[in-house]
Formats: C-alpha cells, structure tokens, sequence
C-alpha cells in the first residue's frame, strides 16, 4: 500500500530555519524559528502571518500548545520559555528557567518544553534531565502581570528521572495522566501527571532521541531518534508492571530514515505517523502494518510536522498536514484526491 | 627416333661394326637379362650415341630410372675414350645432358632434406636428397660443357639441351639471376622456344613481373595451345597475383578439364579456396563451404603428388585444425622435407613445431621452431614466435617467454597480429616475481593500453565481417578480465566496460550449456562489485540478484561458495544504499550458513556501532576476535570501534598489539598516529601533558612509517601536515621567538600545509580534509577562503557535524570582526545557533552564542553612525541584553564541572552591563544622526519630487497636442486608401496646401493649423501630417503639409524635441 500526499500552499520564507511547528484546533499554524519568532498563521491564508511576535531572544527549539488551541508555550536555546495567548498574538508571560532556582536546587535551563492539553500546568526539562513541572497561575493570567508574575510563575514540582543526561524532548499525553521524556542518551521515561512518579523507562534507542508522539488514545508512544529509527511503545505493557519493564514497551521499530529521525508527529485518527529526518525526507508510516507508505523529499532537514487536529475540520481527519524545517517555510501537505 | 617407332613397330635395329645387327625389342627392355646385356651390347658394337640416348630415353619412359642412370654412365664411360679410341665430345655433350635432364628430374621429387629428428614420415636413408641430385647434374652439364668445348663449336651452337639444362638447375637452385641471361641467350637464338619461353614466364613471375609473366604465357598459350605443362596454369597464377581471382579460378579449371591428372591445378585451386575462406568479409556458411571445397581439391592433388610440400602444408594446416596431430605432424614433415622453397620449409617448419606443441610434446616441437627461425633470420616468423612464447610459458618461464615475445616485438614495431598483442599483453601484464616494481608498473601499464585498444575493437564490432577479423580474440573472456584487473585500481569505468565485455562472452559460452556456469556467475558479480565501488549500487544490486537467481538451483560445492559471496556482496550493496534493514537480514542470511563468516559479523558489528548499540557491536567484534585473532582488517575494525566509543588508552593498546601480526600495514600505523596525536592534545592530567611532546613524536614517527609503507598514504600525509602546521615537533627553539616572528613562522607553516591538504584533497573523500583546509586559511587570517572550506565540509557531514559547525560560527565571527560588518556577525550567530540546537547539552555553546552577540553590540556602539542603522543598532543592543543575562547565567551556575571559565563568565557578564550603558548615549547619536539624514532625505526627495512634477505637466501637455496631431492627420488622410502602407508606396508624398484669409499671422497660423488639424482627422494612427512649409504672404498664411508614416520610436523623439 501507498499513499500520495502532495504538497500544496507554503508560507513566505522566514528569516531563518524554523525548528518547531504545531497546528491547533482553531486552524492556527504556528511556527516556532531560530531568530527567535513565533508566528502565528491562518492555515487558510498562509500569505502572511496574522502575528509575528518577537518572543525570545534566541532560536525556539521548543512549542507546545493547549488542546483548545488558544494557549502556546514555546522555549528558546538560553532556556526562555514564552507563554502565548495565540488569538490575540500577545506574550502573556515569560520565564528564564536558565536563572531561576527550582525548588532550592539548581537550575534547569529548559531546551525542551510541554504544555498540558488542559493548560493546568507545564513542564520543562533540559540540562540534567529533572523534570520541572509547574502548575498554570491562572489568576495571575486573567490580570495580565508581567514576567516574574505571570501564568507561568506557579509552583513548581521536579521529578528526578535518575542518572545525568540532556532532556531532548517533552511531551503530555492527550489524555493529560501521562508525560513522557526523551533523553540525549536514548532513556524515554514516562511519568504519571497527578503522582509524578516514573511509570516506565524504556532504553530501545541507543543514541539521542529528539522527538516524541503520543497516539490520540495515549496508548502509544512514538520515538524517533539518531540511530535512525523510529520505535512505538505500548506505554500500557510498562504500566501493568507498575515500574515498567526496561525496552518492554517496544512493539516495532520502524526503519527507513537515511539519517536522524528529527520530528514524529502521530495522525489525529491514530492510523497513520507522519516523520521528519535530517535525511530531508517527510515519511508516513501506517501504524496498523508498520510500514512506510509514503515518503516525499523535502530541500532540507525537516525539523517540524503536525497534523491538522480532528476538531478543526476543514478536511477529513488524516488528510492533511504540515511540515518545516532548515528549508524556512511551511508547507501544507494534502492527501491526493481530498479537495 | 619416332621414325623408327613406326618403321620397326617397337623394335630398334642396332648396327654394329662390321654390319652385325641386332634388333631389340623395345618391349623387352625392362625384362633383368637383356637390360643388364645392353649396355656390354652396345659398348661391344660400339652403337651410335644415337641409339644410346634412344635407349635410355625408353627406360626413363618406363620410369627405369637406375638404369638409365646405369646406361647414360656407360656411355659417357665409352665415349670417353679408352684405349685405341678416341672420345666423341658431341656424344659426351649429349650424353652428359641427359644424365643432367635425369638428375634434375629426380630432384623435383627428392626430398630436400632427410630430418634426423623426423618423427612420423621418415625417410629411407638410401633415398637421395635433392642437392644430391643437383651436384650430380652440376657435375653432368660441366662435364657436357667440358665436351662442347672440346668439339671446337661456337657458342651459338651448343645444345638447347644443355642450355636448358643449366637453366633448369639455377631454377631449381633458386638461383634466377644466374638463370636469367641464360633464357635470354637461348631465347635469342631460338624465339619461340616453348621450353624457354616458359622459363621465362616463371623468371619472370619469381621477379614479380606479373604482367609480363601473364604476356608470356599468353605467348605460349599461342604457340602450343595443347602443351604441357599447361600455360594456363601459369595464367591462373598471374591472374591471382594481379588480383583478378575469378579469371585465375576459371583458367585452372580450364587446365583441369584439359588433364585431370593436373595436381598443380587442383593444388592452386584448394588454395585458392582456402585463401579466400580466409577473407573476414566472407560470410560465415560461405566460409565453410569454401574450406571444404579447399580441402577436397588439396586432397586430390596430393593424392597425385604425394610429394608436393605446398599440399602437404595446406592439409597439415587443415587436419591440425582438426585436431589430427599425428597425422597433421607428419605431413608437415612431409611439407618440410620435400619443400621446394624457402617459404614452405619455414612455414613446414614452425607448422611442425606448433603441432609438436600442441601435441604437448615440447622437446619435440624445439627443433622444427629452431629451423623455422634459422631459416627466416632477418624476418620474423609469427608462428614459430609464438610457439616459442607457449612452450616457455608451458614450461613455467614466464618471464623467458616475455623475452620472447618483447624483443619480437621490437622487431615487429607494433605491427603484430591481434593474438600476438594479447599474448604480450597478457605476459607483460602478469606479476613476474623477481621483477622490479617500477617495471612491473610501466609494463603493466604498456598491458593496459595494448588490451584497451583490443577491446575498443571488440566493444565497436558489429558486423560479422568485424567479428571475423577478431577471430576468436573477442570471445576469450579472460583477455577482459585481466583488462579489467588493470583498470580496477584506476579507472573503475573501464574496468567495468572491460568485464562487461567479459560477461558478453561468458554467457555466450554458457548459452549452449543447461549446467550454471558457475564462472559467468562470478564475473557478474564481480562486475556488480565494480558498480558498487563505482557508486552505482542499484545496478550492483540487481547484479548480484541475478547472479543469486541463476545459482537457485544448483548445490555444488563451488555455487555455494558463489552464493555464500553474492548474499554478503548483495548486503553490503544494501548498506550502502542506506537500507540498513535488508543488509542485516542478509548479513543474517550469511550467517545462518555460515556462523563464523567474519566479514558479515564485522558488517553487522559496525551496523550496530552506528546505531548507537555499542554493547552488541563489543560482543560481536569480540566473537570475530576470537576465531581470528591475526586478522588485521579485523584488528583494524575494533580499534575503530574503540576509537569511536572513546577509549583511546584501549585503542592504542589494541592497536600496538596488531603490529605484532603485520608490520607492514599502513592502516595501523595511521591508526596509531592519531591515537598518539590525540591522546598527547587531549591530555589533561599533568602528568599526560608531560608526556605530550613524546607523543607528538611518537605519531609522527607512525604517520611517517605508514608513508614509508606506503607512498601514496593521504592519510599519513594529512597527519604529518597536522603535526606541521601544529608545529608539534619542534616545540624548542621557536620558544624563544619575538610573537611577531611567532605568527609569522605560523603562517608560513599554514601555507605548506595547505599546500599538502589541497594535494590530498581529491583522494581523502568525507570532510577532514578540508576542515584542516579551513584551520590553515583560518591560521593564516583568510577568513573567507576558510568558511568555504568550512562549508565544503559541512556538506559531506550533511550539515549535522557540531565542531564543524562551530569552527564557522568562529570564521564569521572573525570576518566580522575584522570587517566591522554585522551581517557577517549575524551568520556567525546563526551557526552557533545551530550547533546548540544540534547539541543542546553542551553549554560552551552558550557561552560561545553570548560572546558572539556582546561582540556585535560593541561592534556597532564603536561604528560611525553613518556605517549603521538604529534598526541595527537597537537589534544589537538587544542581543547585548541578552548576552548579558546569559553570562549572568552561565557565571552562577553551580551545577558541577562546566565547559567554560566561570570567572571569565562573570567579567563578561559585568563588561556587557557596562557596554548596555553606553546605549542610550549611542542611540541617541544614532537617532539625531539619523534625523538629520533622514530629513536631508526629505529634502531631496521634495526637490526631486518638484523636477519631477514639472517635467510631466510639460509631457502631459505635449501628449494632449500630438493628440491632436494625431487627429489631424487621422483625417486628412484621403477616406478611399486600401491600406495606408500600401497607399503610400504608390503615392509618395500626399501634399495638400491650406490657406487663410488676410489676418494677422498668429491668428492665421492657428487658423490654418484648425484646418490642418481637421483633414488629419482622416488619417491612419501611424500616419501624421508634417508641416513642411509655412509662408506668410500678403493675404494670410499658407501652410503646407505632408502625410507622413511614423514609427513609433519617432513619435517619441519628437515628444522630446518638442
């Protein structure tokens, strides 16, 4: 089997390469780029971006948005993490996770950041691999204070997920019980949101793992990777043990990138996986056979891809999606034959 | 004498002295008592030398040849003269002629030699040889010629006998310088002297006087057109020799019909057939027929004249193709024993020797090539050279048979035939041990071109008629293949032609049989490995697939082997091709067959390197070790593992270890090169960086060995041309150098190297070399020539290499530095940015990002306000802000050892708020700068604006009026014109006058231009009306006008004008 997705509208260049990329319920496209701009777009009218917003001061590595698509929280190489009110294209808080303390030890200056699909709270990790999660400071919010006092100034937990390593990427489970961290040397650990304890680690890749997906159901865990390959976890066979056993959860490895996986992106509908590698090449993968279906060739490394969610329904659920990367635009990707 | 034969019937009436007669019964003569009596008879009755000749001629008739040998020197006995007798010379003329004749009669069909070493035809000793039979006739006609002179005639008197008899015996001598003036002597005398005139056609042939030969011949065809031998026969061979193949075929024929018995005209015509079976434009059924049709024509001459060495050679030639050696052997010994020229002994001769040879008798076939080369000392005998080459190379003398075949060759002066370029070829192309390497390369190189051009012929025939002339060259595959062995090294494209051409032939070979053939299988994969070097690996691949295909079915011993190769060459074919799933499915295959197939595990083991999975790639590469431990490109795999997992005490260890397996792998001491290089710069611990100097030593000395063991090493060179530029080696004196010198001497070093990186550049494939490139311009201050090494070198590490990364990030930012130019700073940051993204844990990039943008706000804050912009300006001081807090960062950090100074972090930190302090006082030069520019800006932009205005009032006004015009002329144009083009050719200036009344001139004018402007109206677009003359005169003005075409370029020259 194989599928056909061709590319169709794109956004103007951007200044630099854009290394974060999600598409929210409302229909917004936003795209997170190395000069440090988050701009936010209209899928149907990519000519130009309804926001560009100046937001951090280095390259955003790092974007997570709210299931309702109207929270964004993006993290920038020196460890800024910017909290957006996507509709009104505003930064309604700021935090310098490199300079602040958590909890009385040290800091964790953040590369990879997550926002929980309820928009409750927030999680970061970086250097040393803890995971900081704060609680969402709502009220602070709806006054609209600064930095210092914004959403993003809550209380603040952190989970010791073991030895030293670099937290590459972070994400909640749609379901919101779940967070999952991928480390620089292969470890994913998957933490319980309301015990913040660690359910499963599982050590299926050996070199750094950059990107993760959850399945719509939060059944499934995806990884992709630097030794090329893309493996799915069965995040309840590690939970049945409780601890979770070590590589347990690996079902398949999914194997055809060329080079680093850098971006996996799991259909709203579950069946299929999208993939991004520093091969160039865009993949899906049907999830049901393990097997790539389509691969299209993009100009350079494709850093980011997202599916447009089920709940904004332009198109059929699976039909379309975006993808970015070194090449500086975004470009919309649609299932030949959907109009 | 016929005379008598009618008169007495058969009998011959000898009158003695005193009247006695006796009459013999020529019939009787052949019976052992009266032939034994006749000559005692005749002597007795002292019979007239008449009836002596008369005698002798009947037993030679009847092929008696001993006695009229024994006849004839009786004869000679008694006219010689004895007692109370005087000798008769006219009888002794006669006499001695004729045992001349009958000598020279047995020589045509004595052998000329009798071969001591003959082996199937031998020959009675009692049988005389040919020179034999010359010396006796020699001695005859001078014994003829002695008793001329003695009978007092002249010499326009002497026999036609005698005459002839001398010139048949320089003939047959091969002596026609000498026969020559003899033939024109008696042809003198006697014109049309059939004997003669035949003569001299052959002296004449023999000088390659071909058409006098033909003329001649004519000539006795006129005269006797019944005589024998026939003249036609002589015609067909003029015919040949001139070309004209059809006549020579037909006048043969026409000898034939005439005698049956004619061996020399079925002879000439089986040659003639097989000559022309030669001919490479002879269609192939053409060919065989034409042999057979040779064959049996030579075959029946030979059964006629079993002593002809011209048949004999052809049938031996034929039946050794046939493969009847023995048999083939002995009628070349036939050939060369009773051969009648040179040209026939010699090639009888090296016939003989190939048979022997063939035969596989080499002692035997030495003296037969020995004659044929003796005989032929100033040519060369192809033949008996290549034989000779054979026989060495059969004997194991390789390098004896390329003596051989090169100082043949220098005297063939490259104009050898296909088979004997092959040979030498093949000889000089062979690694003769013993031999030095830079002869074996130039003679491996001279094997090359030589083959090259064999195969260009075989790679550009098409037609049957190439193929022929190709003989069986084109299809010996192996001739290819050792092609393709000299070309492997160098020219992958070549060599792949080479084998392809190979695999053409194997698998014609195999078409005809059912079994694999196994070889054609390993040529294809060993083309298909030539693909994959070559980068071409879906051809490689189906290659082997192919391959794999055919073997299916067969399980011998040797196909599995060949599957065994073809399922690893087909892995690797995979891996290279990046899918990496079906080369470990392969490599798996491999080793179900066959666990302890090392390459596929040293395969898989490096797979799993890659992948990250180490311990896996440790077990493997230990299991490897263990069955093998002396293998050194195993050795070579695992201290490249443990290079790459770091451990480079280990590696050195390991690899140390090696060189007690092989001394004299370059790839070890490469390796050990860079280990002792890398340990000696990464030394921390005070001790290690003691021992630093040592160990720069230590891998130069390696690098130097592996150069030594190999020259063309670009690995070893690279290494040596780091410590160079490092200047590692000599750390002493230049110590107490001023620094100016320092950096003098620095850049000199930087320059030599470069030049040996750019050397080396071509044959070190990946990014090392021209990041060293980069390091050397980037050492001598060329920062630009440094970032495109830089980037040439992030491409073939696809742009993912950190270092490299960061290396350009250092180029921009000292090119931007030095130029002041913030763009250039700008990309420098983006670097950065990406190495940090890349490889987000390492902090030192950080610290590097702060540095860069603290550096670019300074930058601009010490820039003329002219040479920035406040966008820029407050972009930079932006990103001092933030370089700023980030050193803040960077200096508390507290969470362990970090990759940066702390305090330097800290100074950094203080320095960048007390540059942000500067800012406002900078911005605000900026703002009042740009202020004051911008409204000089303003300023000029109004000037322009105005200019610009009046200019196009003054168009617009000039448009409305060539409206008008325009108009004008539209109607002025008369109404019934077809085309205004074609109106105009016919009349060539519409000329039309207008008129006013008496006004004044200003009125008029404009009146008049009113009318003018009224018949314009009638006019074409492209037509106007041109006032050419405007009088003013007593009673108003006249204008006259013109219909005129107008480009469009004029219509706008004119707006100008006006």
């Amino acid at each position: 089997m194989s599928l056909s997705y061709l590319q169709q509208e794109s956004t103007p260049l951007h200044p630099d390469a854009i290394w974060a990329l999600t598409w929210t319920r409302l229909n917004h496209l936003i795209s997170g780029c190395a000069d440090g701009h988050l701009r936010i777009w209209d899928s149907a009218a990519l000519s130009q971006p309804i926001h560009d917003i100046p937001s951090h001061p280095l390259a955003i590595t790092s974007l997570s948005t709210s299931e309702d698509g109207t929270r964004a929280l993006a993290a920038s190489l020196d460890g800024t993490i910017a909290c957006v009110d996507v509709q009104e294209g505003r930064v309604i808080g700021k935090c310098e996770t490199g300079r602040e303390k958590v909890a009385g030890e040290n800091e964790i200056p953040a590369y990879a950041v997550g926002l929980h699909p309820n928009n409750k709270c927030w999680a970061w990790s970086g250097r040393s691999s803890k995971l900081a999660v704060r609680q969402m400071n709502e009220e602070v919010e709806a006054n609209g204070h600064g930095v210092g006092q914004g959403p993003l100034s809550g209380e603040t937990s952190v989970i010791d997920t073991g030895k030293s390593k670099f937290g590459m990427d972070l994400k909640f489970s749609p379901d919101g019980q779940q967070l999952a961290l991928a480390s620089e040397s292969g470890q994913i650990i998957v933490v319980d949101t309301t015990t913040q304890s660690i359910i499963s680690t599982y050590t299926s890749h050996a070199m750094a793992v950059r990107t993760l997906s959850w399945s719509p159901d939060s059944q499934w865990l995806f990884s992709g990777s630097d030794d090329h390959r893309i493996v799915l976890h069965d995040v309840r066979a590690g939970s049945k043990t409780g601890s979770g056993g070590k590589g347990e959860g690996a079902v398949a490895i999914m194997q055809g990138h060329q080079s680093w996986v850098l971006k996996v992106a799991a259909s709203p509908d579950g069946k299929l996986l999208g993939s991004g590698g520093a091969d160039h090449l865009i993949k899906l993968w049907e999830v049901g056979q393990r097997a790539c279906v389509s691969t299209s060739t993009s100009t350079a490394e494709v850093w980011g891809l997202d599916w447009q969610p089920a709940g904004a329904n332009t198109f059929a659920v699976g039909k379309q999606f975006a993808a970015a990367g070194d090449d500086r635009a975004v470009i919309l990707y649609r299932a030949a034959g959907s109009a | 004498m016929a005379d008598q034969f009618s008169a007495g019937g058969r009998t011959v009436v000898i009158v003695g002295q005193g009247g006695v007669q006796t009459d013999i019964d020529l019939d009787t003569l052949g019976d052992e008592e009266i032939a034994n009596v006749i000559p005692e008879l005749l002597a007795d009755y002292a019979a007239e030398v008449r009836d002596w000749t008369l005698l002798a001629g009947e037993h030679w008739r009847q092929g008696r040849m001993e006695r009229v040998q024994d006849l004839l020197l009786r004869g000679i006995q008694f006219f010689g003269g004895g007692p109370g007798r005087q000798s008769d010379p006219t009888a002794l003329v006669n006499l001695h002629s004729m045992l001349a004749h009958v000598h020279l009669a047995l020589a045509r069909t004595a052998p000329q030699v009798s071969l001591p070493h003959a082996k199937y035809d031998k020959i009675a000793s009692t049988i005389r040889t040919k020179e034999w039979h010359y010396t006796e006739a020699t001695v005859n006609l001078n014994g003829a010629d002695a008793a001329f002179r003695a009978s007092g005639a002249g010499p326009e008197e002497e026999p036609v006998a005698l005459a002839m008899g001398k010139i048949i015996l320089y003939l047959a001598r091969g002596q026609p310088n000498v026969a020559h003036p003899l033939v024109d002597r008696l042809l003198l005398r006697q014109p049309n002297n059939i004997i003669a005139l035949t003569a001299q056609a052959r002296l004449q042939f023999a000088r390659r006087a071909h058409e006098a030969a033909f003329a001649t011949y004519q000539k006795l065809l006129s005269l006797n057109h019944e005589m024998s031998p026939d003249p036609r026969i002589g015609l067909g061979l003029c015919a040949w020799v001139l070309g004209d193949k059809e006549k020579a075929r037909a006048a043969w024929e026409r000898a034939l019909q005439r005698d049956p018995q004619s061996w020399t005209s079925l002879l000439l015509l089986g040659l003639g057939s097989l000559n022309t079976a030669r001919e490479p434009s002879v269609r192939q059924e053409e060919r065989i027929r034409l042999e057979a049709e040779g064959v049996a024509y030579v075959q029946r001459a030979f059964k006629l004249n079993n002593k002809s060495a011209a048949a004999a050679l052809a049938l031996a030639t034929v039946s050794g193709q046939g493969g009847q050696l023995p048999l083939a052997s002995k009628l070349a010994e036939r050939a060369i024993q009773y051969a009648d020229n040179k040209r026939h002994s010699i090639l009888a001769n090296s016939e003989r020797g190939r048979l022997g040879f063939v035969a596989g008798d080499i002692a035997d076939a030495g003296p037969f090539i020995a004659a044929a080369k003796k005989e032929e000392a100033a040519g060369v005998n192809i033949l008996a050279e290549l034989t000779l080459g054979q026989i060495a190379i059969k004997n194991g003398n390789l390098r004896e048979a390329l003596n051989f075949i090169e100082q043949t060759a220098k005297r063939l002066n490259g104009k050898g035939p296909l088979e004997y370029t092959v040979l030498h070829a093949c000889l000089l192309a062979y690694p003769h041990p013993g031999m030095k390497d830079d002869e074996l390369a130039k003679n491996r190189l001279t094997a090359r071109n030589m083959l090259t051009e064999v195969h260009n012929l075989v790679a550009n025939a098409s037609t049957e008629e190439d193929w022929a002339r190709l003989r069986g060259v084109g299809q010996d595959a192996d001739v290819f293949l050792d092609l393709a062995k000299l070309w492997q090294d160098e020219s992958l494209d070549k060599a792949i032609g080479a084998y392809q051409t190979a695999v053409t032939c194997s698998s014609d070979d195999a078409e005809d049989g059912a079994t694999v053939n196994t070889r054609s299988v390993r040529i294809s994969s060993n083309l298909g490995a030539l693909f994959q070097l070559q980068g071409n690996v879906e051809t490689a691949e189906r290659m082997y697939q192919e391959a794999l295909q055919k073997l299916a079915q067969d399980t011998g011993n040797e196909s599995e082997v060949l599957k065994t190769v073809l399922a690893y060459n087909l892995a690797r074919a995979y891996e290279e091709e990046g899918d990496v799933v079906k080369a470990t499915q392969w490599y798996r295959d491999v080793l179900r067959q066959h666990p302890e197939h090392m390459e596929s595990k040293v395969r898989l083991a490096m797979l799993a390197t890659s992948a990250g999975r180490n311990f896996d790639a440790h077990t493997l590469l230990k299991e490897c070790l263990k069955s093998d431990e002396s293998n050194v490109t195993l050795r070579s795999v695992y201290s490249n593992f443990l290079i790459s997992i770091g451990s480079y005490k280990e590696a050195l260890a390991f690899t140390t270890q090696t060189l007690k397996f092989d001394r004299n792998d370059p790839g070890t001491f490469c390796a050990l090169g860079w280990l002792h290089f890398t340990l000696g710069r990464e030394a921390k611990a005070s001790a290690e960086v003691a021992e630093r100097p040592k160990q720069y030593a230590r891998s130069a000395e390696a690098y130097e060995r592996a150069l030594i063991l190999d020259p063309t090493c670009a690995t070893a060179a690279q290494g040596l041309a780091i410590a160079l530029v490092e200047d590692t080696l000599s750390a002493g004196p230049h110590g107490a150098l001023a620094p100016v010198d320092e950096a003098k001497h620095r850049i000199r070093l930087a320059g030599q190297a470069l030049s040996v990186f750019s050397r080396i550049s071509d044959s070190l494939s990946g990014g090392a070399v021209n990041v060293n490139m980069g390091h050397c311009y980037f050492a001598r201050g060329e920062e630009e020539k440094a970032i495109q090494a830089y980037e040439a070198a992030l491409d073939s590490f696809q742009g993912r290499n950190v270092s490299v990364l960061l290396y350009l990030a250092r180029a921009w930012y000292a090119y931007a530095n030095r130029e002041s130019n913030f763009s250039a700073m700008s990309k420098a940051l983006s670097y950065c940015q990406k190495a940090m993204h890349i490889q987000p844990s390492d902090r030192a990039i950080l610290y590097n990002i702060a540095m860069i943008q603290q550096k670019a706000a300074e930058m601009l804050l010490a820039l003329d306000p002219a040479k920035r912009t406040l966008e820029e300006l407050n972009r930079a001081l932006d990103q001092a802000q933030q370089a700023a807090n980030t050193f803040r960062v960077l200096a508390d950090d507290r969470s362990g050892a970090l990759p940066y100074d702390v305090d330097l972090a800290d100074q950094r930190a203080r320095y960048g708020d007390g540059l942000l302090r500067k800012a406002p006082e900078q911005i605000a030069r900026q703002e009042e700068y740009e202020g004051q520019a911008a409204a000089r800006v303003e300023e000029a932009r109004k000037l322009r604006a105005a200019e610009l205005h009046a200019t196009l009032s003054l168009r617009l006004k000039l448009l409305s009026l060539l409206r008008d015009v325009d108009k004008l002329q539209r109607r002025l144009r008369p109404s019934n014109s077809p085309t205004p083009n074609a109106e105009l050719k016919k009349r060539p200036r519409g000329q039309l006058k207008v008129r006013s009344g008496g006004e004044r001139r200003r009125k008029g004018t404009l009146k008049v231009m009113r009318k003018v402007k009224k018949e314009g109206r009638n006019l074409e677009g492209n037509e106007k009306l041109q006032v050419v003359g405007r009088r003013v005169g007593k009673y108003g003005v006249r204008v006259k006008c013109q219909v005129r075409r107008v480009r469009q370029r004029d219509l706008k020259w004119m707006m100008r004008r006006v």
